[in-house]
């Protein structure tokens, strides 16, 4: 709201603005002050008599940051991701129930993507640009990848020689 | 919406500040009775200090002891007498302080609010820590920068958008109750980023996550009923960062002063992307022809 009330009295009053962009916050930092007059001037000429135009409480201005919109669809991504967790719950007992070679191998396969996008997420949350530069999330995400395809392989495999991972669950849980 | 809740809150502080004043008249006519002076409740309280202007000044707590038996209530009264009678030069922004304004949100005990609307702590034996809001860049001891902030703010277009070609005042929209209902829990908020700032994505990805409050404030003009433009608002949500860094932590919820649930505005967001939910058609025609 005081936001909004200080948007507002911007765009409606530009002397008082320009006297504000001005004086700044208490006086101390005077340096930006023909500039703020500058964009104060431009905050005049609003077409849409509510809209918010840029202005400054602070010294730090970082300019306006360029929200990313040119990033990939991921409507679709999340979507899936909801399915497939619905999918799990019913497939994981069906499976425990009724333990078949094809049973073990789509639980392999929907197990590690749901996995791996749960990763994916987290390394994409921590391992970011503005930390790490441009090159390290990038294979940050590659290992990710890796480490989806090597646990699929390796429950492949294990599925394939060996007991399957429901009866490894079940022999496990006897222990 | 402000001048309604504002009132609101008058009318609630009214009846305090008449008994205040008694209170006060009381205890002027005690101390002329030359009753024993009660005893002082000094109240420790640790304050996140930082001065820009100072070379070389470092972060630093400092702590102030104030009495509680010659203070208000609330945690701003404590700040307002610090800076009034023990250090002028503590920095805070405050303005309506009766919760309305969002100026005075700082951290307080480990949690975001609003200094003017959350008490004192009187267990006199712990101090009161109180931090600028987390993770956002410091101006002055508990002055954040708020530019980011405001700035996605901005990028939501938060004002009314319709096709129709006319000019603001030449018409009233129509509204029915029931669609006006949906606009409840959305349009009390005050900005004053509370909740953006308790949240970890936004506290990793704060410059390309919308963060709760401007989702909310993003869900709130989607679906307006006399809004036109809800296809567009939501196209611009549907990249992997402005909406989906949300992963329902709800430390969102949980912390806002004013009660609101941003968490839930966005999983709607995420639920009229998705096209689960659609926003269906306004109850009443909004240029009043039916």
């Amino acid at each position: 709201m005081a936001a909004l009330l200080t948007l507002r009295a911007l765009s409606k009053n530009c002397s008082v603005s320009s006297r504000f962009g001005a004086l700044r916050l208490n006086g101390l930092y005077r340096a930006p002050a023909a500039l703020s007059v500058a964009t104060t001037q431009r905050t005049c000429q609003a077409v849409v008599p509510y809209q918010a135009k840029h202005f400054s409480v602070s010294p730090v201005t970082k300019g306006a940051p360029e929200i990313e919109q040119a990033g990939h669809d991921h409507v679709l991504h999340w979507t899936a991701e909801r399915i497939l967790s619905v999918i799990l719950m019913g497939a994981i007992p069906v499976a425990a129930v009724w333990p078949t070679p094809s049973a073990e191998y789509f639980l392999a396969l929907t197990m590690t993507v749901h996995s791996h996008w749960g990763i994916e997420a987290i390394v994409v949350d921590y391992v970011r640009p503005s930390i790490f530069g441009k090159v390290i999330p990038k294979l940050a995400v590659g290992a990710v990848y890796a480490l989806s395809f090597f646990t699929l392989g390796g429950l492949c495999y294990f599925i394939y020689t060996d007991v399957g991972i429901i009866n490894a669950v079940k022999l496990l849980w006897k222990l | 919406m402000a001048s309604a809740g504002a009132a609101k809150l008058l009318s609630g502080n009214f009846g305090n500040v008449c008994r205040q004043l008694a209170v006060r008249s009381q205890s002027t006519a005690a101390a002329t009775a030359a009753q024993p002076v009660p005893e002082k409740r000094l109240k420790k309280f640790s304050i996140y200090r930082w001065d820009p202007e100072k070379q070389g000044d470092k972060p630093h707590m400092q702590t102030y002891e104030v009495d509680l038996n010659t203070c208000g209530p609330m945690i701003l009264d404590a700040l307002l007498k610090i800076k009034n009678e023990i250090d002028p030069s503590l920095t805070f922004r405050r303005s309506c302080r009766e919760g309305i304004c969002g100026s005075c949100s700082m951290n307080i005990g480990g949690v975001n609010t609003l200094a003017c609307i959350s008490k004192i702590d009187t267990n006199l034996n712990k101090a009161t820590k109180i931090y600028p809001l987390p993770h956002m860049y410091v101006i002055k001891d508990l002055v954040p920068d708020m530019n980011n902030f405001y700035e996605q703010y901005r990028s939501i277009q938060p004002w009314l958008q319709r096709d129709d070609g006319l000019k603001p005042g030449d018409q009233q929209y129509l509204q029915s109750v029931d669609d006006r209902k949906k606009l409840d829990g959305l349009y009390e908020c005050i900005l004053c980023a509370c909740c953006s700032t308790s949240c970890p994505s936004y506290w990793w990805n704060g410059d390309k996550y919308l963060g709760p409050a401007v989702l909310m404030q993003a869900y709130r003009w989607i679906i307006d009923s006399r809004d036109e433009m809800s296809e567009e608002r939501l196209k611009r949500l549907r990249d992997p960062f402005s909406v989906y860094r949300c992963h329902t932590i709800m430390n969102c919820t949980k912390t806002c002063p004013k009660g609101l649930n941003p968490g839930r505005a966005i999983a709607e967001v995420k639920k009229l992307l998705s096209g689960i939910a659609k926003k269906g058609e306004p109850g009443l025609n909004p240029m009043g022809a039916n």
